[in-house]
């Protein structure tokens, strides 16, 4: 494994980060603390809590991932776990679970297994201004906080399903 | 007929571009079912698409997608090369679903979009799917089928996007393949183990059916 800023079109933009190169092959876990691009074969876990994991068009990894960003060109058996957003990128194989703030499949990849998102950490509020909000304005204000994020599956209206009820 | 890998234009249309998404009365009723609850599980049989993901996990579900069709085609090829053809007896189809195949806990999944994906298979495979989704699902979950008019003998398979609560984009995707053919009738025998099934009849002469676990 060397560390040296990693230039492939495909993967895109240049990072400093280490590589495992084509021709490797490595079985075990990996730890660290830098961006990472795999275009070998890697059967282990790997952890990445505060960068981001590239697996490129010709990388193979069979094990768990938690990073904080994931970008996959090749190969993925194993579950994949994110606190900002996992890319699956189009010819891209993976099977295995994804959670992640922003998980992004695009068309073209094949990917066989659940997604979850994860809430994204909400920003500290300020503290409320001393006496300029009427208190009774609060409880409203939470509870449409609460329910602001309103599952796009709720729809306004009854809905009026035509009345052709069979049973089998 | 074979079962080539679905096209790499899965969900264009021909033509290109995105295609009209349109009102679906049954989707409608799915995407009430699901606004109602957070924490479901919910199957996508037609494979893994950005805006279902999208509105699936919106409301709080987790999203298992697995294209079907690219799953059992090496299985279906393996015992029939020629594939199947509508109009002949099965008697070679595989009776059996794959173990790793929708290979859940049973009543654990809430609602699944099967969207046309069980036209496509034989009578017995079909069938065990069936039997396999009746014993994953909750009771009181809610299933999602589409069914080509009965006349149809070959269509492509559909790629089925959601595009809201009320609204899909719906394209073929990839080459003809045989249809099953199925009516009311056929169908309510087909989903006989489920509580209740509801029909709505689309533009397109699509038949799309909630089927209630």
């Amino acid at each position: 494994m060397s560390t040296y800023p990693t230039r492939t079109s495909d993967i895109g933009s240049v990072r400093a980060g280490a590589l495992i190169g084509k021709s490797l092959e490595i079985t075990g876990e990996i730890r660290g603390a830098e961006d990472l691009v795999i275009d070998g074969r890697l059967k282990g876990d790997v952890e990445l809590p505060e960068h981001r994991l590239t697996i490129g068009p010709s990388g193979v990894l069979h094990g768990k991932v938690r990073a904080r960003e994931i970008v996959v060109y090749g190969t993925v058996q194993g579950n994949l776990e994110a606190s900002e957003r996992v890319e699956i990128k189009k010819h891209a194989k993976v099977v295995g679970d994804l959670k992640a703030q922003r998980p992004v499949i695009e068309d073209e990849a094949y990917f066989k297994g659940n997604v979850e998102t994860i809430r994204a950490e909400a920003p500290k509020q300020p503290a409320p201004a001393p006496a300029q909000a009427a208190p009774a304005a609060q409880p409203s204000a939470a509870a449409a906080a609460a329910g602001g994020a309103s599952a796009p599956g709720q729809s306004s209206g009854a809905a009026a399903p035509r009345q052709e009820n069979r049973k089998g | 007929m074979s079962f080539p890998p679905l096209p790499r234009t899965a969900g264009s249309p021909a033509g290109g571009g995105p295609s009209p998404a349109r009102r679906s009365h049954a989707f409608e009723q799915m995407s009430d079912y699901l606004g109602g609850f957070r924490g479901g599980q919910v199957v996508d049989l037609g494979g893994a698409q950005q805006s279902t993901i999208e509105f699936v996990t919106g409301c709080g579900h987790r999203l298992y997608a697995e294209n079907l069709l690219l799953t059992l085609g090496p299985l279906l090829e393996k015992a029939a090369p020629g594939g199947f053809a509508a109009d002949r007896a099965d008697d070679d189809a595989p009776a059996a679903l794959p173990a790793d195949c929708l290979a859940f806990p049973p009543s654990s999944v809430d609602a699944m979009l099967c969207w046309d994906r069980l036209q496509f298979l034989p009578e017995k495979l079909a069938s065990a799917l069936v039997d396999r989704i009746h014993r994953i699902m909750a009771p009181g979950g809610f299933l999602l089928a589409m069914f080509h008019p009965e006349q149809t003998p070959a269509a492509a398979p559909l790629c089925c996007r959601v595009a809201d609560a009320r609204h899909l984009h719906i394209a073929a995707a990839g080459a003809a393949r045989p249809l099953r053919p199925f009516n009311t009738r056929s169908i309510e025998r087909f989903f006989h183990k489920f509580e209740s099934l509801k029909f709505y009849l689309t533009r397109e002469n699509l038949q799309e059916v909630i089927v209630r676990r």
